[in-house]
């Protein structure tokens, strides 16, 4: 209609002021300050003039070459500035990379880069709310809250290519990290004005993809502060080892309420140990008694009125039509006495075993007792109780599966809380240094 | 919307008010700013070719705004020391006018709102806090910046201005104004902070290799 | 709780486990089951030979 069109921006290129060199600006006006990579000038590009001229022993190859273009969230972006910036922590200094990526449309993002962790980064507008997080002090934006994790100087050590500011090298910072993995909410404080910006976490390999650069990214080190940990944000699974606790803890009463337990034989014997140390060991077989159900165990009680003796019962559950038979042997002791006016005593005088998966018939046991008395000691006739019950709860599983239980979610916990740890320890509130 | 069409008094290039809220506009041929007055049109000032910039946004550019869709109808384009800015004056399909504030590829909507008391210019600071329309807001920049010129429709005469200072407001929520102390009474306008993604945007400016 | 969905298979496994080892009556495994044990045993339980593999030393005999 009536407009007459105006001119499509284009890539301009400037003449260095100092050294006539050619600085190439991507960022169609926009940029405030341009590096002249001949003679390392940076010169601000609304008034031309030299803002500052600065040492490098040598010139640092960004890892994303400046006018490659990326796409992140569905834009595309492209590189045109760079810096490395560092802190110092005790002695140390900690160096980091920085890239400033644009978009005509979307404004400016940033793209940091330390030990191979990644970071991408939008500035906000707007004031997050001070608040606290399990004691500790933390920042709230957008329903989130960021805890703090370090505050440290930053001050910029080498630039290249296009900012949206007057970049100086040896700019100092202050900034403060307030982490919610895999987010990042960070403040940078100068003289005139604090700004805030979130990051979002991104591996080496994401913006390797993003960006089509050749070759691998640098491996990653270490963790980051706000890198995602690979155990999860879901829990170590307490929950669900409760439920099951339950479940087994409901079992074992339902099993004692529900197994029948039935008394199937019980009768009492003596048995007289035959004079000699090495005589034959006798053996005696009880009446036949009916085992009825289905297919179950079978506990055989041993009961004795042992006084300071060992007795070994040797026995057999035998099935009288079958023949088929189930060998097993008791063990009892018992001894007492008095001791410098203290009565003590010592073993057991009775003993049970449970015989699994016994069909139902027609059985009567074996038995072969032995008894030992202590030296000196004549040995004497005993009296023993055998008694008989079918279809009784067996424990032990509900001792050995708790524990089984808990295997899984003590480990997740465990490596949980290992990653957590060693996040930690790159934060400001890390303990003595090694 | 019927258009307005006239004749530029200065140069007699064609005009149009697109607008039915336009008080000022601008002749993009001879550069002359125009105010409609009764009967006729009264050439009142000249603005300087306004420099390339490089906002997204230009002249007839549509996008939403909660819901409602407008179109971009004049602007005055500001310097300071972090470089341009533009306030984009929008008009909503009803009517109603807008602005559209767009620096360093931040972006925000506000409506003027009059009727509120303005502290004078001395008692203002970073920091200070002061309420309108019942939203809390504190002070967190004052800019002194450049006129740079006007271009196309806008909703009330404003021209020829050199320095200015410009308070920017901030509340909890979100909220956002801001009141221009280069008028008297000072302009205060307020509004929220806006993801140029939102705006969806259209027939924006082209770039180079873009 | 469908977070976990190996932990839930896992203990619903070991719970069922539980279950079955009752309904079908297990007992210590140490017991040595033993086939074809002939008729004869009861007229004469001196000739029996257990396969029970535990026999504490310090009692006599085999």
């Amino acid at each position: 209609m009536s407009s007459q069109p105006k001119p499509t921006p284009k890539v301009q290129a400037l003449e260095c002021p100092n050294c006539g060199g050619s600085i190439q600006l991507r960022g169609f006006g926009k940029s405030l300050s341009a590096v002249c990579i001949q003679c390392l000038s940076i010169v601000d590009t609304q008034s031309l003039r030299v803002l500052q001229q600065f040492q490098a022993k040598e010139r640092v190859i960004p890892l994303i070459p400046l006018g490659k273009r990326g796409k992140l969230h569905g834009d595309q972006w492209e590189a045109i500035g760079f810096q490395c910036r560092e802190i110092e922590v005790d002695v140390t200094a900690y160096q980091w990379r920085e890239y400033v990526l644009f978009n005509p449309y979307k404004g400016y993002r940033y793209l940091t880069e330390y030990d191979g962790h990644w970071n991408d980064v939008k500035p906000i507008n707007g004031l997050p709310e001070s608040t606290t997080k399990g004691g500790k002090r933390a920042m709230k934006w957008l329903n989130e809250t960021y805890t703090h994790f370090q505050t440290a100087n930053a001050s910029t050590v080498y630039v290249m290519g296009e900012f949206p500011w007057q970049v100086t090298v040896g700019e100092t910072a202050q900034c403060d990290d307030y982490i919610s993995p895999p987010r990042m909410l960070s403040s940078e404080k100068t003289n005139n004005e604090i700004t805030w910006s979130i990051g979002d976490y991104m591996t080496g390999d994401q913006v390797w993809k993003s960006f089509e650069v050749p070759g691998a990214p640098p491996p990653a080190r270490g963790i980051y502060a706000n890198q995602p940990s690979p155990h999860g944000a879901k829990s170590a699974g307490w929950n669900l080892f409760w439920v099951f606790l339950g479940a087994t803890v409901l079992m074992m009463l339902a099993a004692s309420i529900l197994m029948g337990q039935k008394e199937a034989f019980r009768q009492d014997f003596t048995f007289a140990p035959p004079p000699g140390p090495q005589a034959e060991a006798q053996a005696i077989v009880t009446p036949v008694f009916e085992l009825t159900g289905r297919t179950t165990n079978v506990e055989v009680e041993v009961l004795t009125d042992l006084d300071n003796e060992w007795a070994y019962f040797n026995m057999a559950l035998i099935n009288e039509q079958t023949g088929q038979g189930f060998d097993f042997g008791r063990e009892v002791g018992y001894f007492h006495g008095i001791e410098g006016g203290e009565s003590w005593t010592e073993g057991k005088k009775a003993d049970s075993v449970v015989i699994p998966t016994v069909p139902s018939g027609r059985y009567y046991l074996l038995v072969q007792p032995e008894v030992e008395a202590k030296p000196g000691q004549p040995p004497r006739t005993i009296r023993y109780e055998l008694r008989v019950r079918r279809d009784v709860p067996y424990n032990l599983p509900f001792f050995i599966v708790p524990l089984l239980l808990l295997i899984p979610p003590v480990i997740k916990s465990f490596r949980k809380i290992s990653f957590e740890t060693r996040r930690w320890q790159e934060s400001s509130y890390a303990g003595s240094d090694d | 919307m019927s258009i307005k069409r006239t004749n530029c008094p200065q140069c007699g290039a064609p005009i149009e008010f697109r607008f039915s809220s336009a008080v000022q506009t601008t002749c993009e041929f001879c550069n002359s700013i125009l105010v409609p007055r009764d009967l006729d049109i009264e050439k009142v000032g000249k603005v300087a070719d306004l420099p390339l910039d490089t906002s997204p946004i230009q002249l007839r550019t549509e996008g939403i705004y909660d819901g409602k869709a407008f179109s971009v109808a004049g602007r005055i384009l500001y310097q300071w020391e972090q470089g341009g800015w533009n306030e984009w004056h929008i008009v909503f399909q009803d009517g109603v006018s807008g602005w559209l504030s767009d620096a360093q590829a931040q972006y925000a909507v506000t409506f003027q709102k009059e009727g509120e008391r303005i502290p004078p210019r001395p008692d203002i600071e970073p920091g200070v806090r002061l309420t309108f329309d019942g939203v809390d807001y504190e002070v967190t920049t004052v800019t002194r910046a450049g006129y740079v010129g006007v271009e196309g429709e806008l909703p009330f005469e404003y021209w020829d201005k050199t320095v200015l200072t410009f308070i920017d407001l901030r509340s909890k929520g979100g909220r956002f104004g801001t009141i221009d102390y280069s008028e008297e009474p000072p302009l205060l306008f307020l509004g929220e902070g806006v993801e140029f993604d939102n705006l969806q945007l259209k027939n924006l400016r082209e770039f180079e290799g873009w | 709780m469908l977070r976990h969905p190996f932990y839930m298979l896992y203990g619903l496994a070991l719970v069922g486990l539980t279950g079955w080892t009752q309904y079908r009556g297990w007992g210590a495994m140490s017991v040595n089951e033993v086939r074809n044990v002939p008729k004869s045993v009861r007229d004469n339980p001196g000739s029996y030979r257990s396969h029970y593999g535990y026999h504490p030393r310090y009692f006599g005999g085999k």
